[in-house]
């Protein structure tokens, strides 16, 4: 994520605190009209921005595609993403290429449709394992997204409110973090504590995903924390904070119904964009083989695949590119159009 | 003194995370059938049956250019950091670390300027003609790059320019300097780094399009623009002098923080191209349990990214009067 979405994020934020004024005005003035509500309005706004529904409706897709598809499309053929076809080969002795039948080895006599080939020499159907490796990237990217989201929410929203040593910690930290060559730190730990995580399942994730979630949330939540707390740390200075505080509420009281209604925007905003980004970091890390293990499939371990055979049968890698670009594209038009919807005089 | 700090932390850190490898790199030097006394001995060699502050300790003594203070306690013994010797192939880390920089320094800066020849024309146009179709064009190239992944951009290059096209060697680093056969020299060192870097800078050039575009849109609205303009002075005075000179500071910062952020980001490419540079270094490293190798790289590109933010600072102060150095 680049240093420069935080500005633009924290626009998010002041944007949310004016229109909120702007529509209480309206409302003590005519009472019989109804006003429309702040949510209303961004969904008007949303509503508007084809593009970004666009976006949205990609995304829904992409998640049924990958979680209801993937069963589907495995009842329909008859065979899992991990099941090994040895004929699935050309006479070249290269993987053979989408749209063709093979023989089944374990069921001699009955064909087996590979849609988009198979994957490697070992012959797994591409087709399915793109739709499971959906799954891996959806489920390492929200997990990962929902774990340092919190943590940067939580910390940096502290930071920003008490100020003081919590703030001298979390801002220091931060700032080491920066500095870090951090892409080698999390290859380093993906490698060394990756694989005594990676049978951690909880029975409904796929093997690996558990790790690059601890992973990534671990070096992930700085971004988060920077933001929530410049926005808390302009939050805390305006006036009705002031008044709130001066009619006696707690800390809690303050930041539960005055500083948090306010973070609600540049979260989902930032949560949109920073699901793409850990798809991609997901799909990087599989690629050098230190995340999603094979056989378990993933975009990342798939292109990896693909490069071995990228002269030959050059589809392999366009499909698991497809794949990630799509997704992260969905995600970042539905992130900008959020953006604008929350703060629609901020400008892009 | 914040960046010594930093320094030490850093190198902790590695330390630790590399502490918690449950392989035994003693018993990976004694090959398949390792006896206990083997083990031992290599454990006693690598210095592995140490405790990790004392490990530590040594390694940062090492590390430090000053050996001790002289008789007199006033003259400074000075050394050459020393990073140690690689656990695998006992050749020392310094010599791994300064064969792979060039590499990687090769790319990254090269691929620096390649972002900036692309961004800084297609940005500043694309904001003085919005909504124009190279606007609109620019607008799709920067969605695509922010979100393609770069290893798909690397193999995709390599395989239109590169396999088919045969335009561009695929893989493979020419030194510029020392030539070994047909390769060396910096016509073909630039010429085996073009693809190298279209993939490296495509995702940075994006970036930058954006934040020039957004930069240069905002500073044709100031009030001193519309001033200029009011008092006669010519377009590209106007352009010139008070639009771009304010447009480009923010973009003279993030370049200094990118190129740090980018030399992680060259791992991909290079493992794309397979250039021997730091990133393939490391991952090679971290794999074989190669503890000095990696702490080596860790602590040289930390060191280029505290250093390069120093430099970045200074010129900031030097371009932007505005700015006191405390």
């Amino acid at each position: 994520m680049a240093p420069g979405t935080e500005k633009e994020v924290l626009g998010a934020g002041a944007g949310m605190a004016g229109a909120v004024a702007l529509e209480s005005g309206v409302e003590l003035g005519e009472i019989e009209v109804k006003a429309r509500g702040y949510w209303e309005q961004v969904w008007r706004r949303l509503r508007k921005d084809k593009i970004a529904i666009a976006g949205g409706v990609t995304i829904i897709f992409l998640i049924l595609g990958a979680f209801v598809g993937a069963p589907i499309a495995q009842a329909i053929l008859g065979h899992g993403p991990d099941d090994l076809f040895y004929t699935a080969m050309n006479a070249q002795g290269q993987p053979i290429g989408p749209l063709s039948w093979v023989d089944n080895p374990l069921n001699p006599g009955h064909k087996v449709f590979l849609l988009l080939g198979a994957d490697s020499t070992l012959g797994r159907d591409e087709f399915l394992r793109l739709l499971y490796g959906a799954q891996v990237s959806f489920e390492v990217a929200l997990l990962a997204t929902l774990g340092s989201i919190s943590i940067g929410v939580l910390l940096g929203s502290m930071a920003g409110y008490f100020r003081g040593w919590v703030d001298t910690i979390v801002s220091r930290v931060t700032e080491i973090t920066m500095a870090f060559p951090s892409l080698l730190f999390i290859i380093a730990l993906a490698s060394t504590i990756g694989d005594s995580l990676n049978n951690i399942t909880f029975g409904i994730f796929g093997r690996g995903v558990f790790n690059l979630f601890l992973i990534l949330s671990i070096f992930g939540w700085f971004y988060p924390a920077r933001i929530m707390r410049a926005v808390v740390l302009s939050l805390r200075e305006k006036e009705f904070v002031e008044a709130a505080r001066m009619v006696g509420s707690s800390d809690w009281r303050i930041i539960r119904s005055h500083i948090l209604p306010h973070l609600v925007a540049p979260i989902i905003v930032y949560t949109t964009l920073s699901v793409a980004s850990f798809i991609i970091a997901e799909a990087g890390l599989s690629y050098l083989g230190v995340g999603i293990k094979l056989p378990t499939a993933s975009w990342g371990n798939l292109l990896q695949q693909a490069s071995d055979y990228y002269t030959t049968q050059p589809w392999l890698m366009v499909w698991p590119g497809l794949a990630v670009l799509l997704t992260t594209l969905a995600f970042n038009l539905l992130g900008d159009g959020l953006r604008d919807a929350f703060d629609p005089r901020s400008t892009h | 003194m914040w960046a010594f700090v930093l320094f030490i932390a850093v190198t902790i850190v590695t330390y630790v995370i590399f502490y918690a490898i449950p392989a035994n790199p003693a018993r990976l030097a004694c090959g398949q059938r390792a006896t206990a006394e083997c083990i031992k001995r290599a454990a006693h060699y690598l210095g592995t049956d140490r405790p990790l502050y004392v490990q530590y300790g040594k390694f940062f003594g090492r590390l430090m250019p000053v050996a001790g203070l002289g008789p007199n306690n006033f003259s400074p013994h000075f050394k050459t950091p020393n990073l140690g010797r690689s656990f695998t192939n006992r050749l020392t880390v310094n010599s791994v670390v300064l064969n792979a920089a060039p590499v990687t320094a090769s790319l990254v800066f090269g691929g620096a300027v390649f972002w900036m020849l692309i961004a800084l024309p297609v940005g500043i146009l694309s904001a003085l003609r919005p909504r124009s179709l190279l606007d609109r064009i620019a607008m799709v190239f920067v969605l695509v790059g922010i979100s393609a992944h770069p290893v798909w951009i690397g193999l995709l290059l390599a395989y239109f320019l590169g396999f088919k096209a045969g335009v561009f060697p695929i893989t493979g680093y020419c030194d510029f300097i020392n030539p070994s056969g047909n390769c060396g020299g910096p016509v073909q060192w630039a010429y085996h780094l073009v693809l190298p870097w279209a993939t490296f800078a495509f995702l940075f050039a994006a970036l930058y399009v954006r934040m020039i575009r957004a930069n240069v849109m905002e500073a044709l609205g100031e009030d001193y623009v519309r001033t200029a303009r009011a008092k006669g002075a010519p377009e590209w005075l106007v352009m010139r002098s008070h639009v771009l000179r304010n447009a480009l500071l923010p973009v003279v910062t993030m370049l200094g923080m990118d190129i740090g952020i980018a030399l992680g980001g060259a791992i991909f490419t290079e493992s794309v191209f397979g250039l021997p540079g730091l990133g393939k270094t490391a991952i090679q490293a971290i794999e074989n349990f190669d503890l000095p190798t990696t702490q080596g790289v860790v602590v040289f590109a930390t060191l280029c990214i505290i250093l390069l933010t120093l430099v970045v600072d200074l010129l900031y102060a030097w371009i932007d009067p505005r700015i006191r150095l405390t």
